[in-house]
């Protein structure tokens, strides 16, 4: 085979490769996602046995503490509705009542329950538009 | 109004625009002969890699990963490539070297037919000093 | 003196605009004094923002509360050095500490190479200081560091205790001075195109600033990770979190254009791919700029919906479009001299490299933005985690270390097949012992860890054949003892045995990672004192009883601490005694939070306790149960309210000093269970020991080499004497 054919070939077979790689990223990045709600729209509608990642704020007083397992209810950024969670998982110092957390969630019956450290608690105070009043 | 305040921020103003007024007050007029220096930095750059490619096709033969006379045909290749950028090195600083004798034969030619015929026989005028402003 | 800093602020700004005007001028006329204007604008650049972060800073240092970054981000009982530090935990001040290190590395950059690439320099110029003037610009009209409060209060909100540690502090001028490095060689690229000379001197300049940008960068990633682990109550050190990524996506392709580049210094080739892949790394690097305090994406780091997302968006779209049009308007510039001459070569090496690192930054980067490209594709907004991200990075590191071990046995230019195969017999060997000597340590049931050991060990046995086989060379010619042989070596071929110390780095970094992630064990258990929890490997943990303490500072109460005493045992024989805590800080300026609640409701830190070691980790964390304490607390917040007015001001502090000491030390005698994070978690500490390596071996790398400098000079005085007397 002449050189300018080897590189040709070559570059057919990188350029598949990297196709298909992008294809197989692509395909499997939709599958494996789970979608982001806050919790009003899971309330709307949220389907058993679907994970779904859980973004608000922690409702004031709602932390309850059973061994290792919280429960907490996480409602809208501005708004009411509130979302009753069970995580048994790491939970970030900065985990507290007002505080804007991420959590992975998957329906069961009435109650949704949090995937394993799947908590993500935000920084409070850092680049914030608005001042914090309480810290 | 802190007066104070005031009074650093203009002085500091002051500062930066004595700073960066200098190159041109200084009237350093001359279109840079880029053209000449961009080879010749190029040149002098790829010089340098090629020796440095030399020393480790060396290296990778004494480390056994080329046999003899795979080594041998890379350092024949690689001398040759340096053997070229010093070639053309010369002819740049030639060329230059050129360049520079007509332009001062020429500056010089106009002197004389300007001060008459006598005077092409004098000696040229004293030199100056060359001023070479540090380049900050 | 805020008016000094809005000033100097201000003229920055100004003098940016300036140099933006005078560098093109000089450019486009080819007028070298306007060009040197713009270099002394960039000078005097540097010299107003140090002004400007003197002033911010000793506001900090003097609690100026009047300065309203100031009152929200410190207080009277911040220690110093947070309080100089935390001048940039707030979104203007970090600004500022991003256009200061930008202007001090441009201005030494340039004024190192104030002599060279003179065709190219005012186009970097116009580039750096267009990036300066976006920065000042932001600060001057939208958030400045400097605005003041109406009437200065006393106090301040302080410093989150989160941020209380040394790491932390340091972190972010780390990754700023990486993220500004970036855009010296971005600058210089855009020069480099625009006047048609990506050539040997563009080259060599451009690979030392990169390699600056790349060393900072990964110091400042790897102070993340350290923190992460080290501080945080999780005790992992990485989670593909977005602004994480938003580090690692420019040190991916900056990597890989370290490597790039070095094809086009020998063989003229990639030119293309190479200025892409190194516009591409000054835009990431923006691109993280701009992440972390943008609000687009779920992190936890990024907050709040910023006013500052359009300006960058702007400026990361405008860098987009240029280096689109620059690459494309130029490609008869960029085209290539040679073509690959054989797939047995280094070449051929780096440009596999090449293509993991890029599919590597491909990955992360549609993991980073996939929550916007699927709310664009499909409505809803999806979000991937690190199951997903390691599916697809641990193959990629898994062929990237490979890659690494197979490289430095394959010549330039052309391998001699026989010695290639020849060359793997150790390495092969090496990688084969490793496998088989773990086999029986039960690790065939983590397939992929396996495998990044055995082709680690492999790497490594490359690595140091080539070191080896280095010393015996240099014996050979000079005779020396081998010791001196070795530095001599790796002395006069930097640039080799610098790249290979940084690969063994590597190796055993990923070693550490792959040990870490798939062998853990981790335990989150409650207990009472006396119980003891095992741990797996012979480890067993017994809490021996809680502990608790004040922490007094000069300027008061720094926090209650409530923890436990553990002790650490191994095969029932006692190793170590970890003390575990939680540290709980006040709540600052706050007049209507409780006398004693206020030190119960503010933030509260873990410190984590940890034995380290080669071989393993054992992390503690502990959550003490403060239920039936904070039922006194609230009894106490009451009576202390009620007795505000009524006593001495003295009476009532040292009242309220007896209350909390009582309550702190009844803790100490009868704590209600405790919940524990235990994890033991081995070969941690390679992580550490590898990324130090790493570091070593860029310094080599970076460290200049005499010669070549003084005949640089040499060369260039040789030239200009030549000119001078043509010209008199």
């Amino acid at each position: 085979m002449d050189p300018a054919r080897k590189r040709r070939v070559r570059l057919v077979v990188a350029l598949s490769a990297a196709v298909l790689l992008a294809g197989a990223l692509v395909y499997t990045s939709f599958s494996a996602s789970s979608e982001a709600r806050s919790p009003s729209q899971l309330l709307a509608g949220a389907s058993a046995g679907r994970s779904y990642q859980l973004t608000g704020r922690v409702v004031d007083g709602s932390i309850q503490k059973h061994g290792t397992t919280y429960r907490f209810e996480v409602r809208d950024r501005d708004g009411k509705a509130a979302v009753p969670v069970v995580y048994t998982g790491s939970v970030a110092d900065t985990f507290r009542a007002g505080r804007e957390v991420i959590v992975t969630v998957k329906r069961e019956g009435d109650a949704f329950v949090g995937e394993k450290d799947s908590l993500v608690t935000k920084c409070p105070s850092k680049f914030t538009e608005s001042k914090t009043q309480k810290t | 109004m802190d007066v104070f305040a005031v009074l650093l921020v203009l002085l500091a103003a002051f500062a930066a625009a004595y700073v960066v007024a200098g190159p041109l007050r200084r009237g350093r007029f001359e279109a840079d002969d880029q053209a000449h220096q961009a080879q010749l930095a190029d040149l002098e750059t790829a010089k340098e890699a090629r020796y440095r490619e030399i020393r480790e096709a060396e290296m990778d033969f004494r480390t056994g990963k080329l046999s003899e006379a795979d080594w041998k045909a890379i350092d024949r290749q690689l001398r040759a490539e340096a053997v070229e950028l010093l070639r053309r090195l010369d002819a740049l600083g030639a060329a230059e070297a050129q360049r520079m004798r007509q332009g001062a034969e020429a500056a010089a030619a106009e002197q004389a037919t300007a001060a008459g015929d006598a005077d092409a026989a004098a000696p040229p005028p004293a030199r100056k000093p060359v001023d070479v402003p540090g380049e900050r | 003196m805020a008016d000094l800093g809005r000033g100097l602020t201000f003229l920055a700004f100004a003098i940016a605009v300036y140099g933006v005007c005078a560098g093109l001028y000089g450019g486009i006329a080819n007028r070298r004094d306007w060009v040197t204007s713009a270099r002394r604008a960039v000078y005097a650049l540097a010299g107003l923002t140090t002004g400007a972060f003197i002033v911010l800073e000793l506001a900090f240092l003097r609690s100026d509360f009047s300065f309203s970054v100031v009152q929200s981000h410190s207080s009277t009982t911040t220690p110093t050095f947070y309080k100089a530090a935390a001048a940039w935990s707030s979104q203007e001040g970090s600004l500022l500490l991003w256009l200061w290190l930008l202007s001090l590395w441009s201005a030494i950059v340039l004024f190192a190479t104030r002599h060279r690439m003179r065709d190219i320099q005012p186009y970097a110029i116009a580039v750096l200081l267009g990036f300066a003037t976006f920065f000042a610009g932001l600060m001057v009209f939208a958030v400045s560091p400097f605005d003041t409060l109406a009437m200065a209060p006393q106090e301040g909100t302080g410093l989150n205790p989160l941020l209380r540690h040394p790491s932390m502090m340091i972190h972010p001028p780390m990754l700023y001075s990486g993220y500004t490095l970036w855009a010296i060689p971005f600058a210089f690229a855009v020069g480099a195109l625009v006047v048609r000379r990506v050539d040997a001197e563009w080259i060599g300049a451009t690979r030392r600033f990169a390699l600056g940008a790349w060393f900072f960068l990964g110091i400042g990633i790897m102070l993340g990770a350290r923190w992460s682990y080290a501080e945080l109550g999780w005790g992992g050190y990485w989670a593909w979190d977005p602004v994480e990524n938003a580090s690692l996506l420019p040190w991916l392709t900056g990597t890989a254009f370290l490597h790039s580049i070095m094809v086009q210094e020998k063989r003229g080739m990639l030119k293309t791919w190479n200025a892409s892949l190194i516009l591409a790394t000054g835009t990431l690097a923006i691109l993280g700029t701009f992440l972390v305090r943008s609000g687009i994406l779920d992190s936890i780091h990024a907050f709040g919906a910023s006013t500052l997302g359009i300006p960058f968006v702007i400026l990361i779209g405008l860098m987009i479009l240029g280096s689109v049009t620059l690459v494309v308007s130029r490609r008869d510039a960029l085209r290539s001299e040679h073509k690959l001459d054989s797939l047995l070569s280094r070449e051929a090496m780096f440009l596999g490299n090449n293509l993991v690192l890029v599919g590597m930054a491909f990955v992360v980067f549609w993991g980073t933005f996939f929550p916007l490209i699927s709310e664009a594709l499909t409505g809803k907004k999806q979000s991937l985690g690190p199951p997903w991200y390691d599916n697809y990075t641990v193959p990629l590191a898994l062929a990237l270390v490979l890659l690494s071990g197979v490289g430095p046995v394959i010549a330039w230019r052309r391998a001699t097949p026989k010695n290639a195969r020849r060359n793997f017999t150790w390495p092969l060997i090496t990688g084969a012992v490793t496998l088989v000597v773990l086999l029986p340590f039960g690790v065939a049931g983590r397939p992929l860890a396996l495998a990044m050991f055995t082709i680690a060990a492999f790497a490594i046995g490359t690595v140091t054949q080539e070191f080896v086989r280095g010393v015996r060379a240099r014996r050979a010619m000079t005779g020396e003892a081998p010791p001196l042989a070795l530095l001599t070596l790796i002395r006069r071929n930097r640039r080799r045995y610098g790249g290979y110390t940084i690969h063994l780095g590597m190796a055993v970094l990923f070693i550490g990672v792959a040990a870490s992630s798939a062998f853990q064990h981790v335990k989150v258990v409650q207990m009472k004192p006396g119980q003891t929890q095992k741990m797996g490997n012979g480890y067993a943990v017994k809490y021996e009883r809680p502990t608790s303490r004040i922490v007094v500072t000069k300027q008061g109460v720094e926090r209650l601490v409530f923890g436990a005493r553990l002790t650490l045992t191994k095969d029932g024989k006692k190793i170590d005694v970890l003390q575990p805590e939680r540290g709980y800080y006040p709540i600052e300026g706050a007049p209507f939070a409780g006398a004693i609640g206020r030190y119960f409701n503010g933030e509260s830190t873990s410190e984590i306790a940890m034995k380290a070691g080669l071989g393993r980790d054992v992390w503690s964390a502990v959550t003490p149960n403060l239920d039936p304490t904070l039922k006194t607390v609230k009894i106490g917040d009451d009576t202390f309210r009620d007795a505000a007015g009524k006593l001495p001001q003295a009476q009532y502090d040292q009242a309220l000093g007896t209350a909390i000491n009582g309550l702190v030390t009844s803790y100490r005698k009868n704590a209600p269970p405790a919940t524990f994070r235990l994890i033991v978690s081995p070969m941690v500490t390679w992580i550490w020991l590898g990324g130090l390596m790493v570091f070593l071996g860029a310094l080599i790398c970076l460290w200049p080499t005499a010669d070549l400098a003084r005949r640089r000079a040499t060369a260039s005085y040789a030239a200009r004497v030549a000119r001078e007397l043509g010209r008199a």
